[in-house]
């Protein structure tokens, strides 16, 4: 195939069948543009078959019109292989596989178009020496054939090479964006603005009514809020800091909440050192009082348990009430814990949310594996 | 003139401190206070309130949930640390809302609209006594909400109400939202000196009649400000006529 025909096939043609449906102006393109290159790259190597026979002096009207015969030829099988191609996904194959795939080919569609041409020589001169056709003609008349074939072979499989890598590409920038549309997320949700300015409300009527204690809480709130800073530089935390920063948020909706809330933390301490994502705990104490005790006019209880079992961190927040699940909107608050505990665990951490109607709670728990 | 006040908030620091911030103002003066909206309800229907402050997330129910029960609403300043975008939905301007933590300027502006309010309602309507316990003045403000949109409409402003299923569409200026209370239950709070019920599907504000005609079988025809039309049935044409002639 010519030389010329790389341009038009770079950047324009693709393989992927699945596309023709989706867009269709774009495959429209794409389809010409083989066709184009089919055509054109079948018709330079007639065109040049012939300035070498005539350069040679062996040129013939019949030898012209059998060369002239081949270019169909040549576009049949080779459709023909890209059909195959496509339809068992083989350009999906690892790398080393299609390289394996294409040299079987080229010899494939060598010796197809090796018989093919006897034929047609049969067909236009009407006999054919059959003696002539030894086994070194044979693969004479192979290799001649590949040289085309290799060419033909060699830029349809780089192409698709070439598009492939391309979509891994744009599908790698695009997890990446959704990585960072999580973080962005967890951003705002961690600084939960409703939280936030009913802290500061609450802070703001202890300055006149208990000074010393709205310094406290002043305190527990920057805390709070350095932490909620700072925590996506790391990946995971000790147990022992989410707790530190879960007392700190209990504590300041505790001044919030009075009587309302109460709450318990039983923690084996073994459990302390467990490395867990950040801010999952503490999300996790926000769900249960934004659920549990903002909900209720009495209040209700949180309780926060962690042990060890079976090589397994277990977390558990427990609040009262009851969880219903919304087929509508699934919390995203819970959707993106969900999220976050697949990046960074593959899919062995478990998350679920379950009823206790007998005691009339709902408990969030997490297990999460050692690294 | 004194601001009969009451403060709705499920917190207790926030009741605590909008007490604080209203100990500034010599003419409000706080009757009660309520954590939830069951409490607020009670304590609206005992001390008949000028205003309420009222936030909006509460357990259970909301601020909304509240005005949306009550007959009668009295002047509303809501108070929310971060839900002003909600009582942005509303379609007239007969409500304030703060911010958490209030800023004290920013409260005084809301104290300073709500007694030009209620000075304009008791110049006007002076001696307008309800006629049914929970009844409805003319100067009364209701509340609606109809979906997203809620609405705070002074009952004289309402011109027609119609029935339509189970529920009441309230027209007023250009806005006609649905109001979930049946028409039949509205009647008896309304003040029969304004609103008549021309027929079984509709009760009209007598203020806004501009022109009766007989119509057929003795029947009368009424039309409203800005052209609605409406029949007013046989049996009613009587009591009609004898409320007109007063």
């Amino acid at each position: 195939m010519a030389a010329g025909c790389v341009e038009a096939h770079t950047g324009r043609y693709g393989f992927q069948s699945s596309n023709l449906t989706n867009n269709m102006h774009r495959s429209f393109s794409k389809r010409q543009a083989y066709w184009f290159c089919q055509i054109f790259g079948w018709v330079t190597f007639v065109l040049y078959e012939i300035v070498n026979l005539l350069g040679l002096g062996f040129f013939t009207w019949e030898g012209a019109l059998i060369m002239a015969l081949v270019a169909p030829l040549g576009i049949g099988i080779t459709h023909v292989y890209r059909i195959v191609l496509l339809r068992w996904r083989f350009l999906e194959l690892p790398f080393p596989q299609m390289a394996l795939l294409g040299l079987a080919a080229v010899f494939g569609l060598s010796f197809v178009l090796f018989v093919g041409t006897t034929f047609l020589s049969w067909g236009v001169q009407g006999s054919v020496n059959w003696s002539e056709i030894t086994l070194n003609y044979l693969f004479m008349s192979l290799l001649n054939w590949s040289r085309y074939v290799f060419v033909w072979v060699l830029i349809y499989h780089l192409y698709s090479l070439m598009e492939r890598i391309n979509r891994t590409q744009i599908e790698y920038l695009d997890s990446e964006n959704q990585l960072k549309n999580v973080e962005l997320q967890n951003l705002k949700a961690q600084l939960n603005p409703h939280f936030l300015f009913n802290a500061l409300n609450s802070i703001k009527a202890l300055t006149h009514s208990d000074p010393k204690r709205a310094g406290d809480a002043v305190m527990l709130l920057s805390d709070l809020l350095r932490y909620s800073l700072n925590y996506e530089k790391q990946t995971l935390v000790p147990l022992a800091d989410e707790l530190a920063v879960t007392r700190d948020y209990l504590a300041l909706e505790k001044i919030r909440f009075n009587q309302r809330l109460e709450y318990t933390l039983d923690i084996e301490p073994a459990a302390e050192k467990w490395l867990v994502p950040p801010i999952l705990l503490v999300t996790l104490a926000e769900n249960a009082i934004k659920h549990g005790i903002a909900q209720s006019v009495q209040g209700g209880v949180v309780q926060i348990r962690a042990h060890l079992e079976n090589d397994q961190l277990r977390l558990e927040v427990c609040n009262t009430g009851h969880f219903l699940p919304h087929p509508d909107r699934q919390g995203i608050g819970l959707a993106n814990i969900r999220r976050r505990l697949d990046m960074l665990f593959g899919g062995k951490a478990v998350f679920n949310l379950n009823n206790n109607n007998q005691q009339d709670t709902v408990t969030a728990a997490v297990q999460i594996p050692a690294l | 003139m004194e601001i009969r006040t009451l403060l709705i908030d499920d917190e207790d620091l926030a009741r605590q401190e909008m007490r604080h911030l209203l100990g500034a103002f010599s003419e409000i003066r706080i009757l009660d206070e309520a954590a939830d909206v069951t409490d607020a309800l009670a304590k609206i229907r005992r001390h008949q309130p000028d205003l309420i402050f009222l936030d909006i997330n509460m357990p259970g129910k909301s601020g909304f949930d509240l005005l949306a029960e009550l007959e009668e609403s009295p002047r509303v300043v809501f108070v929310t640390a971060y839900d002003e975008f909600a009582v942005r939905a509303f379609e007239t301007n007969a409500l304030d809302y703060l911010l958490k933590p209030v800023r004290p300027e920013r409260l005084e502006k809301a104290v300073a609209a709500v007694r030009e309010a209620l000075s304009a309602q008791s110049a006007q309507w002076a001696g307008a006594v309800p006629t049914q316990p929970y009844g409805l003045r003319p100067d009364s403000l209701v509340f609606i909400k109809d979906g997203e949109k809620c609405y705070f409409v002074r009952l004289s402003d309402i011109f027609l109400f119609e029935s339509e299923d189970n529920y009441v569409r309230v027209y007023f200026g250009t806005e006609k939202p649905l109001h979930r209370k049946s028409l039949n239950l509205l009647i008896e709070k309304l003040p029969p000196e304004l609103f008549f019920r021309a027929n079984r599907q509709q009760i009209i504000n007598l203020a806004y009649i501009t022109d009766i005609e007989p119509f057929f079988h003795g029947t009368l025809r009424v039309t409203l400000r800005g052209g609605i039309r409406m029949e007013i049935s046989v049996r009613r044409a009587g009591e009609f006529k004898e409320r007109l002639s007063l």
